[in-house]
């Protein structure tokens, strides 16, 4: 019969003992919305199971400061529920909330969206656009890893055998920001075909300073593009020449590489994931517009 | 030995560590009201509340959830004393078969715990994660709505 040893740490350092000892042959589990199934269908294996679920110090949200803090245990359900709480939380909240369905929502964790790593990972890529940095733990030290560097491939990160994520920090932008993130699907609850997530900035309330384009779904990982972002400076708030933004959303898909797959083809994915990127500035560029100016 | 407290009383069992929340419900326990359809997190028929919260229990490993609190549909209410969800989808006929019926009942009764007075469209949106293969979602948004009132008419009195 198929099983595994279960293990509990109590505390971040005894998960990060056990993970050491064991290596890849242990896997850490939280919301295990994706672990159990790639288990059952043997696509991942392992001999020992370390719960994380009950390790304090890994479960917080934290807006107060010059950065946001969001543990890995953080599920989707409380993300979506952290509205009113500044443009970057609002978006991420309102990212989350449209992800899987309300249940798996309420055990399934950013931490897991990041380090399982999904080319679709709705959290990856918007946390990549949001600039988030990625704190580690292991029994030897911490380090800290921006998510730019953090994924490698389809389901690949930089974390070692015996290392374990214990935050992510988002630093809160220099100027008035605005957020927006697009995805499309086959159906309502499914993974992204495509996506992306566009923040801009103002500095003079008027034109945009500050631009950054970041494509999902259509790479091993998500794809910024930093030409792209810089089309977009300079852009008027009030009336955003159209054509600046077609070339933009045009720049950032021509730096990804789709494949076809069980979703939709490479083809649709170009196509798709341009009219998202679009989209997703045309959306930052109103909400920064509409946002109300610092007193 | 694992301890779950399921519907308010606390168990003392012995769990496989790869055995799910609903097979330990199911077959442990004998809460058949806990349904397992796909049992890949999808169609929400394994739904039960974990701390008052809605859960997928077919992708719940039964030993992560020792110390929380669960709910099945047999925690709410019984013939006797039925919960008013549970009147409401009787009263409104929400369901056809009733096979996905337990889920979507612990659904909304989290749900109405929150959000008293839900328009439609918040329903819709709570339930999302739902399947019916009959296909009676209309009558499952009645009974919820009906069962908003049956809740407000309790608290009046």
């Amino acid at each position: 019969m198929k099983t595994f040893r279960y293990l509990r740490p109590a505390s971040v350092d005894e998960a990060c003992a056990l993970k050491a000892a064991h290596g890849p042959a242990a896997q850490f589990i939280a919301g295990g919305t994706d672990l159990l199934l790639e288990w059952r269908s043997g696509e991942v294996e392992f001999d020992h199971c370390i719960d994380l679920t009950h390790v304090p110090g890994l479960h917080y949200l934290d807006a107060g400061g010059e950065e946001i803090l969001i543990g890995p245990l953080t599920t989707l359900a409380e993300l979506a529920e952290a509205r009113g709480r500044g443009p970057l939380l609002d978006c991420l909240g309102r990212t989350a909330a449209h992800m899987c369905t309300p249940q798996l929502r309420s055990t399934a964790t950013v931490g897991g969206n990041i380090c399982h790593a999904s080319p679709c990972a709705d959290m990856a890529v918007l946390l990549t656009c949001l600039d988030a940095v990625a704190l580690v733990r292991s029994a030897g030290g911490s380090r800290t890893v921006a998510l730019a560097e953090f994924f490698t491939g389809v389901n690949e990160t930089t974390l070692g055998d015996d290392e374990l994520l214990t935050g992510i920090s988002i630093p809160v932008p220099a100027v008035r920001s605005e957020v927006a993130f697009e995805r499309a699907t086959r159906v309502s609850v499914d993974l992204a075909q495509a996506s992306a997530a566009v923040r801009v900035g103002t500095e003079d309330g008027a034109t945009v300073c500050d631009a950054k384009i970041v494509i999902g779904a259509c790479a091993p990982v998500p794809v910024t593009s930093p030409a792209a972002g810089g089309l977009l400076v300079g852009l008027d708030l009030s009336s955003p020449d159209s054509a600046v933004i077609e070339t933009a959303a045009a720049r950032a898909e021509r730096e990804t590489s789709p494949i076809s797959d069980v979703r939709c083809s490479s083809d649709y994915r170009r196509q798709v994931g341009k009219v998202l990127a679009r989209r997703a500035i045309e959306e930052a560029v109103a909400r920064l517009h509409a946002a109300p100016a610092p007193v | 030995m694992t301890k779950l407290n399921v519907n308010g009383k606390v168990h003392e069992l012995e769990v496989e560590p790869h055995q799910t929340l609903a097979e330990v419900l199911r077959d442990k326990l004998g809460l058949i009201g806990v349904r397992v359809s796909c049992g890949e997190g999808e169609c929400g028929s394994c739904t039960v509340l974990i701390d008052g919260r809605p859960a997928t229990s077919c992708l719940t490993l039964a030993m992560q959830v020792e110390g929380k609190e669960i709910t099945t549909i047999e925690g709410l209410g019984d013939e006797d004393h039925l919960h008013p969800v549970q009147q409401a989808f009787i009263d409104e006929q929400g369901f056809q078969c009733g096979f996905c019926t337990p889920g979507i009942i612990m659904s909304s009764k989290a749900l109405l715990d929150g959000n008293p007075q839900p328009a439609p469209e918040e329903v819709m949106t709570a339930l999302s994660g739902h399947i019916c293969r009959c296909g009676a979602y209309p009558d499952i948004v009645r009974s919820v709505l009906h069962a908003a009132d049956l809740m407000g008419e309790n608290c009046e009195h």
